[in-house]
């Protein structure tokens, strides 16, 4: 053994963790080696001085605090409606200055992007994830309403009835938290529609600057970052999704577009913050399959970043040792 | 009395006061790892809140044979980490990106300078000494480091809470050691 593996031994007595073994084989050296002893003693006085530091008494008043405070939290939270209910009421907010909307048959929305749908009563809707809802044909038109992809549907009915589809697409301004999930759904689909690379950098920005986290159900919001994070184009989009995507819990499916990301992504940058993110202490070993230790394995051989090979080299380590 | 994972399905179902009983039995804890760690109460109370949210959020993810413990104590530590991060938000740090290296190492200078102008500090001075010394760790350092010296937790079990294996806990300890006594090296 040398110097230093008894400089080791002797923080473990400090923190009282050596077994018998190896406290016997400290003494053993102690006895010997004065400048291990001076080492001990100088340990055992920085122990007591660290005995004087400050610590937060944990009161039962500042329990009770918490808990109060967690139980408004939890009742805000319980109290969270459907994100069709978040959604109207903001469009009704919008829209009372007179007759700009008929909601009576209650028209839809898609916000300042180009990407809105409505579809036709009765049938149901089914265009993009959430943001549809069935319109009235007598309901009145805004002006500002533009229709488009108009058809009619295949089978011809009986008499002078007709069938047909149409998107209208109208602007609409819309301003609310962004830990609103109505908000939220509008904002991921703008960050997987809009094809102005500075709008989504805007959109996935305002998601990532948030010190809320996100739920792992918003989902559609998370598969628009993954999406963003594997496929945007535009190499500022892609590091912002990843920023946001860490508001989310670590799970399999942030995993796996991580690994993606180390495995494709070309700027040597993403690829460091997708693997600082796996390392966090998120990371359990429930995460670990076949899949991310072959990534691991080829990346510290292979990556062309000599620091990426480093980064993960360490990660791949403390990932065979769990 | 009802076990944890009693508690948690009734909890999943929608049960509040199920997840209560589940929040008071550990949540002195959580209160405290986040007071020692961040030094504050209103932070550790808020640290403490979000915790508690995160938890009743991924609730209905949670895996009924993981140790709910083993969950809780890692999204604590996890939140600490990052509740530091953002009061800091300028310094950018990520997560992981803080290894044992020197970039504490001017401030703890400065900080043994002072002292040792003061002639021995009295007790309420060395606390502060003490603090402004911790305080020049990086966040794992001083996670694992508050730990360890505040809480009392073993190696094996600051391993399972933060998700680092025993090893990485002993290579920060050692550090966050290393560099709390050059600064205070004047005191000792
Ligand atoms: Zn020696």
């Amino acid at each position: 053994m040398k110097h230093n593996d008894y400089k080791e031994l002797l923080h473990l007595s400090l923190y009282d963790e050596l077994n018998e073994e190896d406290r016997s084989v400290l003494d053993g050296h102690l006895e010997g080696c004065a400048e291990c002893r001076d080492e001990f003693e100088e340990l055992k006085k920085l122990s007591i001085l660290l005995s004087h530091g400050e610590r937060i008494e944990i009161t039962d008043q500042l329990l009770d605090e918490a808990r109060r405070e967690l139980r408004v939290a939890l009742r805000l939270e319980n109290s969270k409606r459907p994100f069709w209910a978040g959604l109207m009421e903001q469009f009704d907010a919008l829209t009372s200055p007179a007759g700009r909307f008929a909601l009576s048959g209650v028209a839809m929305i898609l916000v300042g992007l180009t990407a809105g749908y409505w579809l036709f009563a009765p049938s149901e809707p089914t265009g993009l994830s959430g943001i549809t809802r069935a319109v009235e044909p007598s309901s009145s038109q805004p002006t500002e309403t533009k229709i488009t992809n108009f058809k009619f549907m295949g089978q011809p009915l009986q008499g002078s009835d007709v069938e047909f589809t149409f998107d209208m697409v109208t602007p609409v301004h819309m301003k609310g938290n962004v830990n609103d999930v109505a908000v939220q759904r509008v904002l991921a689909q703008a960050l997987m529609n809009d094809h102005n690379p500075g709008a989504r950098l805007r959109t996935v920005s305002a998601i990532a600057n948030d010190d809320v986290a996100l739920k792992s159900s918003d989902t559609e919001i998370k598969a628009a970052l993954v999406q963003a994070v594997k496929g945007d184009a535009n190499v500022g989009v892609r590091k912002q999704a990843l920023k946001a995507l860490q508001r989310f819990p670590l799970d399999n499916e942030i995993k796996d577009a991580l690994l993606y990301v180390l495995k494709n992504e070309e700027n040597p940058g993403i690829r460091i913050e997708a693997i600082a993110y796996l390392q966090s202490p998120e990371f359990s070993r429930q995460l670990v399959d076949q899949d991310l230790l072959n990534i691991l394995k080829e990346k510290m051989q292979s990556d062309n970043n000599n620091y990426v090979r480093t980064r993960v080299k360490h990660f791949y380590e403390e990932v065979q040792q769990q | 009395m009802m076990q944890d994972l009693d508690l948690i399905q009734r909890a999943k179902s929608g049960d509040m006061g199920a997840f209560e009983q589940l929040v008071f039995r550990y949540d002195k804890q959580v209160l405290t790892i986040a007071a020692r760690y961040v030094q504050s109460s209103e932070d550790a109370k808020d640290i403490y809140q979000e915790v508690f949210l995160r938890v009743f959020r991924s609730l209905p993810r949670f895996q009924l044979r993981s140790q709910f413990s083993t969950w809780l104590f890692r999204i604590t530590t996890n939140v600490c980490l990052t509740h530091r991060a953002k009061r800091k938000r300028h310094t950018h740090t990520s997560l992981s990106q803080d290894s044992d290296d020197e970039h504490g190492g001017s401030r703890a200078e400065a900080i043994s300078d002072s002292s040792a102008t003061d002639e021995r500090a009295e007790n309420s001075d060395t606390a502060f000494h003490v603090t402004q010394a911790v305080g020049t760790l990086s966040p794992k350092q001083k996670m694992v480091f508050t730990m360890k010296y505040y809480d009392g937790y073993k190696i094996r079990e600051i391993a399972q809470m933060t998700g680092l294996n025993e090893g990485t806990v002993k290579r920060y300890l050692f550090a966050a050691t290393r560099k709390v006594r050059t600064s205070l090296k004047d005191l000792l």
